[in-house]
């Protein structure tokens, strides 16, 4: 129960090696690398530097590609947004795939294609900018060239409001009549005009138009009327789209060779993920000192691997002391390692602590079992894990989580069935050949929750009471087993025999009043209470206080009435389920049809959301009811130093050798 | 006051407060979770289970309308005589799960909604949002529980 046992250990090889070291470390994934401890360390070692910068901008660029060639690839889907394939490559083709020279004339390629794009792009919304503001000139038919001031004239082309046309043209006429006003077209509010005037002083057209709230337009420098420029920039526009057209196939075309850059993605995040290891280790001119944790019973793993390395490595290793915080992994029975999704959930125990994972796994199953409730339901979700587990390429993490569910699905099979509930369905009702089956559920109903709610209820406060009762058990063996045996003794101990008898409390047991015994537990719990603490009035307040700790109890054990409700509500809206496809059988014709729909949909969704709310509500029970007794949490994972792919995978099994040991297949530089 | 008109505003009440509250707690969560499928869409997954989880109390509250419902006979049989009293003993069996399931959703939306923000920048804790959740909805659970022991009590007719 305890926490997997871990060793500190220390790695010494020559410098020349720590390359194939890390590379050898990496692939056989036994060390949880952290660097010398300050009583560890000497003067004598120096860090050992390394710079990631390089690979790091390598690796944004790869991602870069990969995400740009992304959207020329069709869409996974809904499934694989939750499931997160990776691709399977073997070995060999993942060394292929992610050799430098390929992945780099990939990348450029890549780059080249997207650059083009994205200036096509750019003219072309230079070029749509400037058709848009050339529209309301259309009807000029000059060609813009030879709008320009003569010795004799002057020439503005531009906007003003509409409704300062009228003031503008009298106030022209006031200087004369030496000019003309050519409007071409009104839009938003502006009227568009030429105005040519002679280069007369007393005109001063340039000043009447600026009170006017005239916009200069700005004219592109080409040759030619307005129509013929929007004509020709038309053409670029098309031209342009094609040549688009043509890149985007081009880019299409190289979207196959994604994978590639996937793979290189990943060779390189491990390469960089060796330098980070090195960061950590320590070293003299020509050694290095790498140092980490390693688990007990993968020591020699570590070693045999080392030494058939070379034999200028030495590994150290020793216990951790007791001020060292050495990371947690867990380390339970096959059958019970799917509950490790839950307390991982919550976070690890100390290393110094037990793993409360075999403990909570029974009322884990039990509380999720009560919560759904529904024998149908429980079928449909062991199989649809079981199906999970055949048919999904899922990762460590994963395939806990569907066995978990797997187990769920049996426990609320069972749950559901002694309740007497399978998809809601009135087993009077059914026809007489299905009299067998409907007799045999009728035998093995206990009680049904809807009639006997009040039973239902006690039935789940009496898993609470029984759940706090085995958390404080467990908090007793440990304060025992530590030393604490006094407080073990009188303050658990108290609590193990007060709780029980508070539900007698006004009977007599064997003929004594439960009463007595109750005052005995509530006077050790009170006593016990104060040895920690100084002076008579600090005893009597610790011991008040401790006493006070049984409406916590009651608070806990109430929190178990969520199952009650939950599971009440998985049956009653099951039942609707039923009730509401009944009513589409009315129907003509397609009648059948809905109905089934109704029913399928309406029960998936209704296991879908209660198997989420009783999955978290049963988490919750552990931790905030039963945790709280004996547990208290807050270790670092331990995560060795290992190959971490993210968008492929590598199988081990088409491989020729074995993996392991030498492998130089992601030897990047 | 007629006590049909009385017991149907409670199955009413029960199954719109609860669903209103629902309705703006994954608004709540569901608009923060936009906002994190916009910058990476694979996080769906584990935003989409923090966005319906304050869609329970809707539930709850159509179920205990539903309940009501069904002890009417509305669906599908005579309609008994409701009398005023019976009608009221429906209309407050349903307050409990219509208000603390209205108030607790909206409640849980924000705390969802902070969930997803936090499943934004450690989706591996995703599971710790959902559980402080849940610490919300316990209410909304109650309140369905009380609803429930109460409207099963009241015989009608």
């Amino acid at each position: 129960m305890a926490v997997a046992p871990i060793k500190r250990i220390h790695i010494v090889c020559h410098r020349s090696m720590h390359e194939t070291m890390l590379v050898l470390l990496q692939d056989i994934g036994v060390i949880h690398i952290s660097p010398l401890s300050e009583d560890e360390t000497s003067d004598l070692l120096e860090p050992v530097g390394s710079d990631t910068r390089d690979i790091e901008k390598k690796l944004a660029e790869v991602e870069g590609a990969v995400t740009y060639l992304g959207r020329f690839v069709p869409p996974g889907g809904l499934l694989s947004s939750f499931l997160g394939g990776k691709i399977e490559l073997t070995p060999a083709q993942f060394g292929e795939l992610s050799e430098e020279h390929r992945v780099d004339r990939i990348l450029e390629e890549v780059k080249d294609l997207e650059q083009e794009v994205a200036e096509l792009d750019i003219r072309t919304s230079r070029l749509n900018s400037a058709i848009y503001h050339l529209q309301p000139w259309a009807p000029l038919q000059i060609p813009l060239e030879e709008l320009e001031p003569t010795s004799h004239t002057a020439i503005y082309g531009g906007s003003v409001p509409v409704a300062a046309l009228d003031t503008l043209r009298e106030n022209l006429a006031r200087g004369g009549n030496g000019w003309v006003i050519e409007e071409t077209s009104r839009s938003g509010g502006r009227a568009y005009i030429v105005l040519v005037e002679l280069a007369d002083e007393a005109l001063d057209g340039e000043r009447l138009l600026r009170e006017a709230g005239f916009q200069p337009a700005a004219f592109p420098s080409e040759q030619g009327s307005v129509e013929e420029i929007v004509a020709r920039m038309g053409q670029e526009m098309s031209a342009l789209s094609s040549q688009r057209e043509k890149l985007l196939a081009k880019t299409s075309e190289l979207a196959k060779h994604r994978i590639t850059l996937m793979a290189a993605y990943d060779s390189l995040a491990q390469a960089k993920a060796r330098i980070e290891g090195l960061s950590e280790a320590s070293g003299t001119k020509d050694s290095v000192v790498l140092s980490g944790w390693c688990l007990s019973e993968q020591i020699r793993k570590l070693e045999e691997a080392l030494s058939s390395l070379s034999p200028e490595t030495a590994v150290i290793t020793r216990d951790p002391l007791p001020e060292e915080k050495p990371p947690v992994a867990l380390n339970n029975k096959t059958a019970v390692r799917p509950f490790q999704v839950v307390t991982n959930l919550y976070g690890l125990p100390k290393s110094t602590e037990i793993d409360p994972t075999p403990l909570l796994a029974p009322f884990f199953v039990l509380s999720f079992g009560i919560a759904v409730g529904e024998g149908g339901y429980g079928v449909l979700l062991a199989v649809l894990s079981k199906l999970g587990l055949k048919f999904l390429r899922l990762e460590e993490g994963g395939r806990r989580l569907l066995n978990l569910l797997f187990y769920c699905g049996i426990a609320t099979f069972i749950a559901g069935v002694l309740m007497g509930s399978f998809f809601a369905i009135d087993f009077a009702s059914l026809p007489q050949f299905l009299q067998p089956i409907s007799s045999l559920f009728q035998h093995l109903q206990l009680f049904n929750p809807l009639e006997d709610s009040l039973l239902f209820l006690g039935i789940v406060l009496g898993l609470g009471f029984f759940q706090v009762w085995v958390g404080v058990l467990i908090g007793g063996i440990i304060k025992w087993r530590s030393g604490d045996r006094k407080t073990a003794l009188f303050h658990d101990g108290g609590w193990l025999v007060l709780l029980p008898l508070t539900a007698f409390l006004g009977k007599t047991i064997v003929g004594v009043p439960a009463l007595y015994p109750w005052l005995v537990a509530a006077a050790s719990i009170f006593v016990s209470a104060g040895f920690a603490s100084a002076g008579v009035g600090g005893k009597i307040g610790a011991g008040i206080y401790a006493l006070y700790g049984l409406t916590g109890f009651f608070g806990d054990i109430l929190s178990y009435s969520r199952l009650f409700a939950l599971g009440l509500a998985t049956g009653v809206i099951a039942m609707v389920v039923n009730i509401l496809a009944s009513m589409t059988k009315g129907i003509p014709v397609i009648g059948w049809l809905i109905m089934l729909v109704v029913l399928i949909f309406g029960h998936i969704f209704n296991l879908a959301i209660n198997a989420l709310g009783a999955f978290i509500h049963t988490a919750r029970l552990q931790f905030v009811e039963f945790f709280t007794k004996f547990f208290e949490g807050g270790g670092s994972h331990f995560e060795p130093f290992s190959r971490k792919f993210r968008y492929t995978t590598i199988t081990t099994h088409h491989a020729g050798s074995s993996t392991g040991s030498k492998n130089p297949m992601v030897d990047a530089k | 006051m007629d006590g049909l008109a009385l017991s149907l505003l409670g199955a009413a009440a029960a199954a719109f407060l609860a669903g209103i509250g629902s309705s703006i707690g994954v608004g709540l969560a569901g608009q923060a979770s936009t906002g994190v499928i916009g910058e990476d869409p694979e996080k769906f997954g584990k935003v989409m289970l923090l966005t319906a989880l304050p869609g329970t109390q809707g539930i709850y509250g159509f179920v205990i309308a539903f309940l009501i419902l069904l002890k009417l006979q509305i669906i599908g049989g005579e309609i008994p005589a409701v009398t005023t009293a019976q009608g009221g003993h429906l209309l407050f069996a349903s307050l409990p799960v219509a208000i603390a399931g209205m108030l607790s959703a909206i409640h849980q939306g924000k705390v969802c909604a902070a969930g997803v923000q936090m499943t934004a920048k450690r989706p591996e804790e995703s599971g710790k949002a959902l559980i402080l959740g849940v610490f919300v909805e316990f209410y909304a659970v109650l309140g369905f529980l009380a609803s429930f022991l109460i409207s099963n009590g009241v015989q009608v007719g």
